[in-house]
């Protein structure tokens, strides 16, 4: 008879143990989504309103604002991101409070 | 054609948005690894800022090479651009205020109340609560429109942004300052591994806040107050007034010293709370600084505990001490009678400490250099039989004098002995008082040209009086030397009975001991003993060291009281000496100038031996030196 490797242990999903997990996810959740409002209110995100073309003027001063648009891009990718992250610690909240409620039932 | 140039005001309002921006980003954590990317993002977003932006923008602060670009483009009619024209120049030769950090605008108190916002900030962020960096780039902006508003504040004659930040927030601003400038002093002094922008801005902030603070304390008696009881435990506010010191009063430097010098020896109020004391080298930094106001460094002394902890303890640099002493009794604080009171007070509170303590070398030194003003009016109050009472004109007492008491003969003298027992103190000892008897030669030569009746008794009178105040010294100083000497002979028998007792106890504990186990031990350890014992016996005390002064202080009698009838053909007269052939007077002002010039000791030897020979050789010369040695005093000298 072959033996097989063991399988690392686990925690029995228990009611507490579901609900605890959820409470974490949640928490992240509002991190994530805390930190995502407060990128896209830097003052960095409206920068450009101030180094338009009545600003300066010279090929430097257009690389940068090249540059800056960019970066402005990217955050707000981020931004999306860390939100999308955090409707998925959302839902696996969800879930796990209903495998935690089913456990609990014993049903 | 493309068109270069940019508008200044707008460029202004940029920079305080673009400064405000780094801050922000800066100030974004996240330990969340799902946040891992959007982080590094804001850190890429935050280096492009710091890094192309900000040089930028400042360059064209310094720069006014574009700024007619709307002029240039005929955009505008002739008036507008000549209007223009005249702003650009306006601003071109404001150019200084340019650089601003967005504060130009915020009123004074609102100032004030800001620098307290932002020294709460940066605490916070040294306690984990905010980001540093951003929280020391806020207080540079502080600071500098801080520092530019005191120019402006002093030129007009206004309240200062530090009176007003005293006025507003007290005592509490202050210890808030006090503690910011010890936190980001840490900082600075760590030097920030991988964040060397924090460091420099760190660095960047200490002139600063010296000014702040030295304005402040100059406002505030209580922010000085506070200073000074934070220093001893504070390594950096000592840096900090070290590195500005022109931004403090002599009076709160001074203070500071003295609570750090309290605080390394343990004196004062440290004297029973516990402490931790490196080094010392802070306080020889203050030392060094006061050493340059001599003023200060009276007013150091003037404190029994401080005088007495420089002194006597080991912990202070000597060369610093020597400086301090120096210039407390030196003639750098004047030649009034109120200075020179000051100065035998002081000498009156080393003489009490010298009777209960040795002195250190450098104290001994620096007493040494600076007795050159105080040996003129002590040696005329100099009697072995009496106590050393000094008497100083002054203005302010009933009679017009003020008396000093400096302490029986017997102290005063120990404490030159103390003196004489360092090599290099000895030595300016010798130098000083061969200065003095040069001195009142001359005076005893004023004295007899000014009394052109004098009989020739009279004027030899006059010449021993004033030599005998110098004799006087000189003997204070046999008093001195030999005590230190009885004090080391004293010192050595007392160690070597102090040897012997442990050699005894030792020689019995081998013997009650061990010697019944190991029989030999006992034999062995008697051996020891005895040769241990011949060792100590043979040891001699050590003795005051001997640099020759005495020997050419008693050279340098006869040399004077020649030279003062050589100088003068009508004191010759006076003195009883016109009978004294040319030819000898030709001899002896070769011998005088031979000696004058001649350094090597051996040949001063033979110099003095051979002017000796020519006084002996006249019956009239012979016979005015030898009165003269015996009305000053100097033949007892032996």
């Amino acid at each position: 008879m072959t033996d097989f490797p063991s399988r690392p242990h686990r925690a029995p999903l228990t009611a507490m143990n579901c609900h605890d997990d959820s409470e974490h996810l949640r928490q992240r959740a509002r991190t994530l989504r805390l930190l995502a409002t407060q990128l896209e209110c830097t003052a960095a995100m409206e920068l450009d309103r101030f180094a338009g073309p009545d600003t300066w003027r010279t090929p430097r001063a257009e690389l940068c604002c090249t540059l800056l648009r960019t970066n402005q891009i990217q955050l707000a990718r981020a931004v999306a991101e860390l939100r999308h992250q955090a409707e998925r610690f959302d839902e696996r909240a969800r879930v796990l409070d209903a495998i935690g409620t089913a456990a609990g039932t014993g049903s | 054609m493309t068109l270069y140039g940019y508008d200044p005001a707008r460029i202004v309002l940029l920079r305080s948005r673009l400064l405000d921006a780094v801050e922000e980003l800066g100030a974004i954590r996240s330990d969340d690894p799902a946040a891992a990317h959007a982080v590094r993002v804001v850190t890429l977003m935050r280096r492009n800022l710091e890094d192309s932006w900000l040089p930028l923008v400042d360059a064209i602060h310094t720069s006014t090479a574009m700024v007619a670009w709307r002029r240039s483009a005929g955009l505008v009619d002739d008036t507008t651009a000549r209007v223009v024209s005249r702003l650009v120049e306006q601003f071109a030769a404001a150019s200084a205020w340019i650089r601003s950090f967005g504060l130009d605008d915020v009123s004074d108190d609102r100032l004030a109340d800001l620098l307290d916002e932002t020294l709460g900030v940066v605490l916070d962020a040294t306690d984990g609560r905010g980001s540093f960096g951003p929280a020391l780039g806020r207080l540079d902006r502080v600071l500098h429109e801080i520092g530019q508003r005191t120019s402006a504040a002093d030129e007009l004659g206004i309240p200062t942004p530090a009176a007003r930040f005293a006025g507003r927030h007290g005592t509490s601003g202050t210890e808030r300052l006090i503690e910011v400038i010890d936190r980001v002093g840490s900082i600075e002094a760590m030097g920030l591994v991988g964040d060397d922008t924090v460091t420099t801005v760190a660095a960047r902030v200490g002139p600063s806040l010296a000014a702040l603070l030295g304005d402040l304390v100059s406002h505030l008696p209580e922010a000085a107050d506070a200073m000074i009881d934070r220093a001893p435990r504070s390594d950096h506010l000592v840096r900090l007034v070290l590195g500005a010191p022109g931004a403090f009063d002599l009076a709160v430097i001074t203070e500071l010293a003295r609570a750090i010098i309290h605080h390394i020896v343990g004196v004062g109020e440290w004297r029973d709370r516990p402490r931790v004391v490196s080094d010392a080298s802070r306080a020889d930094a203050l030392l060094e600084l006061l050493a340059r106001a001599p003023g200060a460094a009276s007013e150091l002394l003037a404190d029994p505990v401080t005088l007495s902890a420089l002194a006597t303890s080991r912990r202070f640099g000597p060369e610093q001490v020597e400086a301090v002493f120096a210039a407390a009794l030196g003639p750098g604080t004047g030649d009034g009678a109120s200075a020179a009171l000051a100065r035998l007070e002081t000498l009156a509170s080393v003489v009490a400490v010298a009777t209960g303590a040795p002195i250190t070398p450098g104290a001994a030194r620096g007493l040494a250099r600076s007795l050159g003003p105080v040996l003129p009016l002590l040696a005329v109050h100099l009697d072995r039989r009496l106590p050393v009472v000094v008497t100083v004109p002054g203005d302010d007492a009933p009679d017009g004098h003020r008396t000093v008491d400096l302490g029986t003969h017997a102290e005063v003298a120990a404490l030159f002995g103390q003196l004489l027992d360092d090599h290099a103190a000895q030595i300016t000892l010798g130098v000083l008082v061969g200065s003095h008897r040069a001195e009142v030669a001359v005076a005893a030569i004023d004295s007899i040209r000014e009394r052109p009746g004098l009989t020739p008794a009279d004027a030899m009178g006059h010449v021993a009086a004033r030599l005998a105040d110098v004799t006087r010294v000189i003997e204070l100083l046999v008093v001195g030397r030999a005590a230190q000497d009885e004090l080391h002979a004293f010192r050595h028998a007392m160690d070597q009975a102090r040897s012997r007792r442990l050699l005894a106890l030792l020689n019995t504990t081998l013997s009650t001991v061990l010697a019944p186990a190991v029989p030999l031990a006992g034999r062995i350890s008697s051996i020891t003993t005895s040769a241990l014992t011949a060792v100590i016996d043979a040891g001699r005390p050590s003795t005051v060291p001997t640099t020759g002064i005495e020997a050419d202080l008693a050279m340098q009698f006869t040399t004077t009281a020649i030279a003062l009838a050589v100088a003068d053909p009508g004191v010759r007269a006076s003195l009883g000496l016109r009978r004294v052939p040319t030819a000898t007077w030709n001899q002896l002002t070769g011998l005088l100038e031979a000696l004058h010039d001649q350094a090597d000791p051996e040949e001063r030897r033979r110099l003095h031996s051979r002017l000796e020979h020519v006084v002996a050789s006249d019956d009239d010369l012979d016979a005015y030196l030898e009165n003269v040695r015996a009305l000053s005093g100097e033949d007892r000298q032996g």
